[in-house]
């Protein structure tokens, strides 16, 4: 290997296959690794002044303030640590109804985990111990460590949530559905897996995600506004662009179906309205609904619905029958 | 070790020990950027590589009692060890989704964890603060000396050397800005 053709790949302007035969070669001797060592150290300490300064101030206030938080999250726990205690000792001699929605468990290592359920026509909020957030829609349920371990952040759901994940290189998050398993550093996505779904669809709203399939060995990496599903019985996964606002709008009470068959829709619908729809008609089984309900009472999705499709409702014995037109 | 550059190290040492904000603020101007080249010369992901330096501060901040060597020793050896940390975990194949990303993960770790070749780039590191210090204007150079090395008040030095303390505030910021100005003063050799 010529030395300027190692120098070319240090400075990063190999190609593809430059690149490829340098790491060969590299690899091949632990002389050549050594001979790469100098050049390379060489090389970053002649060129040690080439970064343009202009964002230092920025770094620094983000230095700053990353320096205060650290005092803050120190406070925050002493505090919690005398607090939480106080509330648990509370908890335990009054006899108040159990209408807290956080459920504390032990689970078999000891370490005690919080479980959030949401009910049908349910939105719920949950805070991480890393600060995190999870936004949990209708019917769902998340479980997580009160206190995450030090190499790992797992949290468990079935239904739908919207992950906004904080960035922590030294610590993976993973969540954990049924099906598949999820892996991020830092981002938001959302996370769509209810039992009696046929898919399981997660959606990559910022950053980059991993998708695990269980006891399969490939992983699928997500770009922004891709979509992977998972077909529960083709046990397979299909990436597609998306628009992820839609994705997401069941947060601000939106309900946005494209193409989405009936059945998929009326399910959603049910988890949002907490009502139970009967398709009477193997046509409509087929029909595929376009359309936006953007917080309206059932009544009037029903009445869009009518108007926008053919279809007709009635009411039977506190069911909704759907039937072709 | 020039002797200016000893009256720096042992006006950091002594500041940082302190506690003090204004001095790390200096100390973060003067390295951030050479050592997020370097960072950035063995970790390819940009973020990844601002995080690290980002650390290498937090960890130096929260260790500030317990530095008493060099100050430049100091810095480069919790950069180098955090790629290190870097390279050597699970975390960073995330970002590497591809082979020849892993592997030259794996060559930049084997290069990092070479003592002989990496102390030329901690002299040079050195030389180069050095250099970004000596740089300064005459007249800057003095009214930071006084402020930032021998610790005297901008009044004290309004003073001494007999200008306005408007004055002694320019000299400084121009001192600042210049230490960051000059970086991009070097051309490559290659």
């Amino acid at each position: 290997m010529q030395e300027k053709d190692l120098i070319k790949y240090i400075k990063g302007a190999a190609k593809e296959n430059e690149k490829k035969a340098v790491i060969e070669w590299i690899r091949k001797d632990t002389k050549h690794q050594k001979q790469f060592n100098l050049l390379k150290a060489n090389y970053v300490a002649s060129t040690l002044d080439s970064y343009d300064g202009n964002s230092v101030e920025a770094q620094y206030e983000q230095f700053s303030s990353k320096r205060s938080k650290s005092k803050v999250y120190y406070y925050t726990a002493m505090c919690s640590s005398i607090v939480i205690p106080l509330i648990m000792v509370w908890y335990l001699f009054s006899s108040f109804p159990n209408t807290n929605f956080v459920v504390n468990t032990t689970d078999f290592f000891g370490s005690n985990t919080n479980e959030v359920i949401t009910q049908q026509g349910d939105h719920k909020m949950v805070t991480l111990p890393d600060g995190s957030t999870v936004v949990l829609n209708a019917g769902s349920r998340l479980t997580y460590p009160e206190k995450f371990k030090d190499n790992i952040r797992k949290v468990t759901l079935v239904g739908e949530a919207f992950f906004d994940i904080k960035r922590d290189i030294n610590k993976p998050f993973f969540v954990n559905t049924d099906d598949i398993n999820i892996k991020v550093l830092g981002t938001s996505f959302n996370v769509k897996s209810y039992p009696d779904d046929e898919k399981i669809e997660t959606t990559l709203i910022t950053g980059k995600v991993e998708i695990f399939q269980q006891q399969k060995e490939q992983t699928i990496v997500l770009e922004p506004s891709q979509r992977a599903v998972f077909d529960r019985e083709k046990s397979n996964i299909v990436v597609d662009k998306v628009n992820s606002i839609h994705i997401i709008a069941w947060q601000k009470g939106k309900l946005i179906f494209d193409k989405t068959p009936l059945k998929q829709v009326v399910l959603d619908l049910n988890r949002k309205y907490d009502v139970e729809f009967v398709i009477n008609s193997d046509s409509l089984l087929q029909y595929k609904y376009t359309g936006e309900f953007d917080n309206l009472t059932l009544e009037e999705v029903l009445e869009l619905l009518r108007i926008s499709s053919p279809i007709s409702y009635e009411f039977v014995g506190g069911k909704i029958m759907l039937n072709s037109e | 070790m020039k002797k200016e550059l000893q009256i720096t190290n042992n006006f950091f040492i002594k500041n940082i020990n302190d506690g003090d904000k204004e001095t790390f603020k200096i100390l973060f101007e003067l390295y951030y950027g050479k050592l997020l080249y370097v960072v950035q010369c063995y970790i390819s992901n940009k973020e990844d590589a601002e995080e690290v330096v980002q650390d290498v501060f937090i960890k130096t901040w929260k260790k500030r009692k317990s530095i008493n060597s060099n100050i430049n020793g100091y810095l480069f050896k919790v950069t180098k060890n955090s790629c290190l940390d870097y390279l050597r975990s699970k975390k960073h194949k995330l970002n590497s989704s591809n082979n020849v990303l892993q592997l030259e993960a794996y060559i930049n770790h084997n290069a990092l964890a070479d003592r002989d070749t990496l102390s030329i780039l901690e002299k040079e590191l050195e030389q180069r603060i050095e250099t970004s210090i000596e740089l300064l204007p005459e007249k800057c150079k003095k009214v930071f000396m006084k402020s930032r090395i021998e610790g005297l008040k901008n009044r004290e030095i309004s003073d001494e050397l007999n200008i306005s303390v408007k004055t002694v505030e320019n000299h400084m910021s121009k001192a600042i800005r210049h230490m960051r100005l000059h970086l991009r003063e070097f051309l490559s050799f290659f």
